[in-house]
């Protein structure tokens, strides 16, 4: 398999809260590999990273793509107000309107079920329906690397599972870091995954091999590292 | 869709582009009733080019409320989320050309239409026996255009400096109105000290300390725009009149604002670019 993503010691600080703490990480081409920690973990900061938005404060970021094949969907996603959802994934297409047709903009559109609002103004929409045209603005770029940020921690159960079979139908494509803090979200789109807390990594690896075992659910298991590694910290 | 229609939707689908245009055109009609009144009032013969002066001092709260909407638009960070969809897919150097290009544009294209309503409506009604002289009329021009593109570049400026919109807004309203207020109030006060209260208003210039300080205030390079209204008579007499103030027809009045206008611009822009780019979302 091919590395997409290289990241070796990548540190970030906010003066003196370290927010990623030397971590080491790498991603196969095609994969869905999901990023599970608590609140504060460093998910969002170091999708940030990843795409720009914010400096790291060393370390080394390596990627098997073209930058402009890497894109963000951030966890609340907003748009200007007085544009139709249309108008907003067709600027979204614009960039890469070289490659992407505009035929492809109603697709999109479709694909994340809001065929019904197509010329609606996004001004009025629910965070749910924000979600989706998010995701019509990231997958009309037509990405190699696709970062998802809590996707679906707004949508109803419905929509959620839209979303994940969405991502689902993205493997093999397209490679998908899905940060998420729903657990069972991640045993099911997921063949991969990273357990963060606190900046730190705690499990780097694939789910089966996670969830070896008979006695304890993979909610239970992530719970378990979580806390054994905060009382560590805590003893420290 | 690109950046130009989202700045052009954003004016239009919204109250922003009515009430701008509306404001402009308000100055435009204010400048001829109050001509109207003024000839009517005074019996004098009323020239169409005084509409035109009266016009560059009405538009001022149109170019104020210009000022505040383009500051709000160029206060890029101030939603995170919409900063991150638009510096995920567009460069910087895209939004922030885009955007000072457009608002540039459309105060240049706004200020200029009320400016021709007025001139057509005045020679319409009024006397409109003598012609603007082209020469001053581009002069003056030229310094408006100079005035729009540092008002363009202070809004610019403070967008950098600020994340959010309101601080930028205020910011640039203060620096356009509140430096000539309490400038005026300085020059008041100076006057009183040294003991030369008397001193006609447009000699201040000449007397005082802080008004030729103030002279190289950038933003002053707008009181250019009188000599979008020289007539022949006046050129006659070597003197302009703009409502009611005479001024000697020098072209090399607001040359100072103008020189410190060039030299603050490049550096202005290059402070603001560095900020932005700089600043993480």
């Amino acid at each position: 398999m091919t590395t997409i993503l290289s990241i070796s010691g990548l540190t970030k600080e906010f003066g003196e809260l370290r927010a990623i703490d030397e971590l080491d990480f790498q991603l196969e081409q095609g994969t869905v590999h999901g990023l599970v920690g608590p609140n504060g973990a460093g998910k969002t900061t170091l999708l940030s990273i990843l795409v720009g938005l914010r400096q790291k404060t060393h370390g080394n970021i390596q990627y098997g793509v073209s930058e402009n094949r890497v894109m963000l969907l951030p966890d609340t996603p907003d748009f200007f107000p007085f544009l139709t959802t249309r108008e907003v994934v067709d600027l979204a297409r614009y960039p890469f309107r070289e490659r992407v047709d505009i035929g492809a903009v109603d697709k999109v559109i479709a694909e994340v079920g809001l065929e019904e609002a197509v010329d609606r103004r996004v001004g009025g929409f629910s965070r749910g329906m924000k979600q989706r045209v998010g995701l019509a603005t990231v997958l009309i770029s037509e990405p190699q690397l696709l970062l998802l940020d809590e996707p679906c921690s707004a949508l109803d159960p419905f929509g959620r599972r839209e979303v994940l079979d969405l991502v689902s139908g993205l493997k093999g494509k397209t490679t998908v870091l899905f940060s998420t803090h729903i657990l069972s979200d991640v045993e099911s789109v997921c063949d991969s995954m990273t357990v963060m807390n606190k900046g730190r990594v705690l499990y780097d690896g694939p789910i089966d091999a996670f969830t070896n075992s008979d006695t304890q659910s993979f909610e239970d298991l992530v719970l378990d590292l979580l806390t054994t590694d905060s009382n560590n910290q805590g003893e420290k | 869709m690109n950046l130009w229609k989202v700045e052009l939707f954003h004016l239009l689908r919204t109250w922003r582009g009515w009430t701008l245009s509306g404001v402009f055109l308000l100055a435009s009609l204010l400048a001829v009733l109050i001509g109207f009144l003024i000839h009517r009032s005074s019996g004098s013969s009323f020239t169409y080019d005084q509409t035109l002066d009266l016009y560059t001092l009405l538009a001022w709260p149109a170019l104020l409320l210009w000022i505040g909407i383009a500051a709000s638009s160029f206060a890029i960070d101030s939603n995170k989320e919409r900063s991150v969809f638009l510096r995920l897919r567009f460069s910087l150097a895209e939004i922030l050309v885009s955007k000072s290009i457009f608002y540039f544009a459309l105060a240049g294209t706004l200020w200029l239409a009320g400016f021709a309503i007025t001139f057509l409506l005045g020679l319409v009604i009024y006397d409109g026996s003598h012609q603007i002289n082209l020469g001053w009329f581009l002069w003056g021009l030229f310094f408006f255009l100079i005035s729009g593109a540092f008002s363009t570049i202070l809004i610019l400026f403070c967008g950098a400096l600020f994340r959010g919109a309101v601080a930028s807004v205020l910011v640039v309203l203060g620096l356009n109105l509140g430096i000539p207020l309490i400038a005026s109030l300085l020059i008041f006060l100076e006057l009183l000290i040294r003991g030369l209260t008397h001193t006609p208003p447009i000699e201040w210039e000449t007397v005082s300390y802080i008004a030729r300080g103030l002279l190289w205030w950038p933003p002053a390079t707008y009181d250019g725009v009188v000599f979008m209204s020289v007539t022949p008579s006046e050129i006659a007499t070597d003197t302009n009149i703009s409502i009611g103030q005479a001024l000697e027809l020098d072209p090399y009045f607001r040359m100072k604002p103008l020189i410190s206008s060039v030299i603050l611009m490049p550096a202005m822009v290059l402070f603001g670019w560095h900020r932005y780019s700089k600043r993480e979302v």
